[in-house]
């Protein structure tokens, strides 16, 4: 009955202004309307101008060329790929070594504890990037707390992991913690406890019990987590120029000086939309291994 | 069942030292009386916070473009995004789960690219720098939390609610314009406060939107972190955190938003 009840409301109104449109239109238009222009719009504008000529003075000339592509093949630019590659993987599989325990605790702790522990993982999530990446910096600087408290005890300084990979790691794995936490949570709160209760009783070890019954039925959620972090690992400009210096540069930083300072726009966009082809081309991949996982779990059922 | 092991609950602990540790350690250095990043020892000082007040960048940026554009964003996306949840569960949508997942796809595509789209348009306009993109661009990321807030806010109304009203003497728009719309006020209050954090705490958008008038302080921060090295920029951050975590306070205990995406 709700189903129908805004749509036989707008017949009957139909003389006032907004009746004569149908409801979907006055109440998805808005949303549409800002997608179109705001989304849409710009994306389709970067992969027409990304086959464009590069002109300093008008920015493009409306000249045609696969240039703009065959220039990401440069040495230089496979190395920062290949890099940014690199990050992403290892950022992602350390954020599920990580998280995938966490959101284990958070299904299964009480729901005082439930509430505390969910508040300390959303608010650090919601903290500017910016602000995490300096006190990543206060902390494993050079003259950071670590190696001044090891000056104190007398060690000397010996951590030296600003400028490198490991550091851009470390804040990214903060970074993508929560993203991965909250699916893989809301999938293991779906895993009855009866469940690990038979395993238990036909002998199996915390481990094994975690490998066989727990990680396959979490998959999906782990999954979606593990893609988004991926997504958000690929695509950091931040992060990367705060933590990894100019030596370790990432996708995002070329982007960034190729809009903002070569202003060079269809390198740049021909950047970008190879980027946006990996994202889709990986959102497409989870959503069919999302579908997979799905049916193999009603055909175990029946 | 293994969830009171101490192995695990070790390890719990701490993962929350390592998600929690930048954070802590902003708002500790922030309180240092000298001008080293040290964590206080010897005595609490305000001097860093009035030295971020009397400075008129970071000032502005917090007060005159930060807040306002998160503001507005959040007014938008929350009419936006409430219009589209009701539109989503009411309107009889062909192919719903299709269209629920377009709508989700400022949340999905990377914000630097969003970002970069955004400012060659913008630019192309002759457009770029105003304080109007950046708004365009916050309410355009704001707007898939409301939708997901106000769409669970929907879903957990009772139907036979509706239909008492109607049953009563209501017209379907009457019921839902009487009963739905109160119930559903602090969804909406939760989406706005979630499109405000979003905003607020953005930089990979701004980083491409934000022209020289309209720094933000998480852009002005970023900026500062290269050229400075005093604790300004701590209590410039731990002014952010508190913003931002007195708002999801807010959201957990008054509202309590299931804090699940």
């Amino acid at each position: 009955m709700p189903k129908t009840s805004m749509s036989s409301a707008t017949e009957r109104d139909a003389g006032s202004p907004l009746g004569i449109l149908p409801a979907w239109v006055w109440l998805l238009g808005p949303y549409l309307l800002l997608l179109a222009l705001a989304l849409i719009l710009p994306i389709a504008y970067l992969s027409v101008i990304s086959i464009f000529r590069h002109d300093p003075q008008s920015m493009w000339v409306a000249a045609p060329t696969l240039a703009n592509y065959t220039h990401l093949a440069d040495s230089y630019y496979l190395q920062v790929a290949w890099r940014t590659l690199r990050i992403g993987i290892v950022t992602t599989v350390g954020t599920a070594i990580l998280g995938v325990p966490l959101a284990y605790w958070l299904a299964r702790c009480s729901r005082r504890a439930l509430a505390i522990g969910m508040f300390f993982v959303v608010m650090p999530m919601m903290v500017s990037t910016v602000i995490r990446a300096f006190g990543w910096m206060i902390i494993l600087g050079r003259n950071g707390l670590i190696n001044q408290a090891s000056v104190q005890l007398g060690i000397g300084r010996w951590l030296f992991v600003m400028n490198t990979e490991t550091a851009i790691v470390i804040a990214l794995i903060q970074i993508c913690l929560p993203l991965l936490v909250l699916p893989t949570m809301a999938a293991m709160e779906k895993i009855p406890i009866a469940l690990e209760e038979a395993g238990t009783n036909l002998g199996a070890g915390p481990l094994r019990l975690f490998r066989l019954v727990i990680l396959p039925l979490a998959m999906p959620g782990i999954a979606s987590g593990a893609m988004l972090s991926f997504v958000v690992t690929i695509s950091v400009v931040v992060t990367s120029a705060l933590m990894g210096g100019s030596a370790n540069r990432m996708i995002g930083n070329e982007i960034y000086d190729q809009v903002i300072t070569a202003m060079n726009w269809p390198f740049a966009s021909a950047m970008a939309i190879s980027l946006i082809a990996i994202v889709i081309g990986l959102l497409t991949l989870s959503l069919t291994i999302g579908r997979h996982a799905s049916r193999r779990r009603l055909r175990l059922r029946s | 069942m293994y969830a009171k092991s101490l192995g695990l609950r070790t390890f719990v602990v701490l993962i929350y030292i390592f998600l929690l540790a930048p954070i802590v350690v902003v708002v500790l250095v922030s309180f240092n009386p000298t001008s080293g990043f040290r964590i206080p020892t010897s005595g609490f000082s305000f001097r860093w916070y009035e030295k971020f007040l009397g400075l008129a960048a970071f000032r502005d940026s917090l007060f005159f473009i930060s807040l306002p554009v998160a503001l507005c964003a959040s007014l938008l996306a929350s009419t936006i995004g409430t219009l589209a949840a009701i539109g989503l569960a009411r309107g009889g949508i062909l192919a719903r789960n299709a269209v629920e997942s377009f709508f989700m796809l400022p949340l999905l595509i990377p914000s630097i690219l969003l970002g970069a789209a955004l400012y060659l348009v913008f630019a192309s306009l002759g457009l770029a720098g105003n304080i109007w993109t950046l708004i365009v661009g916050h309410t355009l990321l704001g707007t898939p939390y409301v939708l997901r807030v106000v769409g669970a806010g929907l879903v957990s109304i009772d139907p036979r609610l509706e239909e008492a009203a109607i049953s009563l003497g209501c017209t379907p728009r009457q019921a839902f314009v009487r009963v739905v719309m109160p119930l559903l006020r602090s969804s909406v209050l939760s989406g706005a406060i979630f499109a405000f954090i979003v905003s607020f705490s953005d930089i990979n958008l701004a980083l491409f939107v934000a022209g020289p008038e309209t720094t933000t302080l998480p852009i002005h921060i970023f900026s500062q972190i290269f050229w400075e090295g005093d604790p300004t920029i701590a209590a410039a951050s731990t002014a952010q955190i508190l913003i931002v975590g007195g708002l999801m306070l807010l959201l957990q205990r008054i509202f309590n938003v299931r804090m699940s995406f």
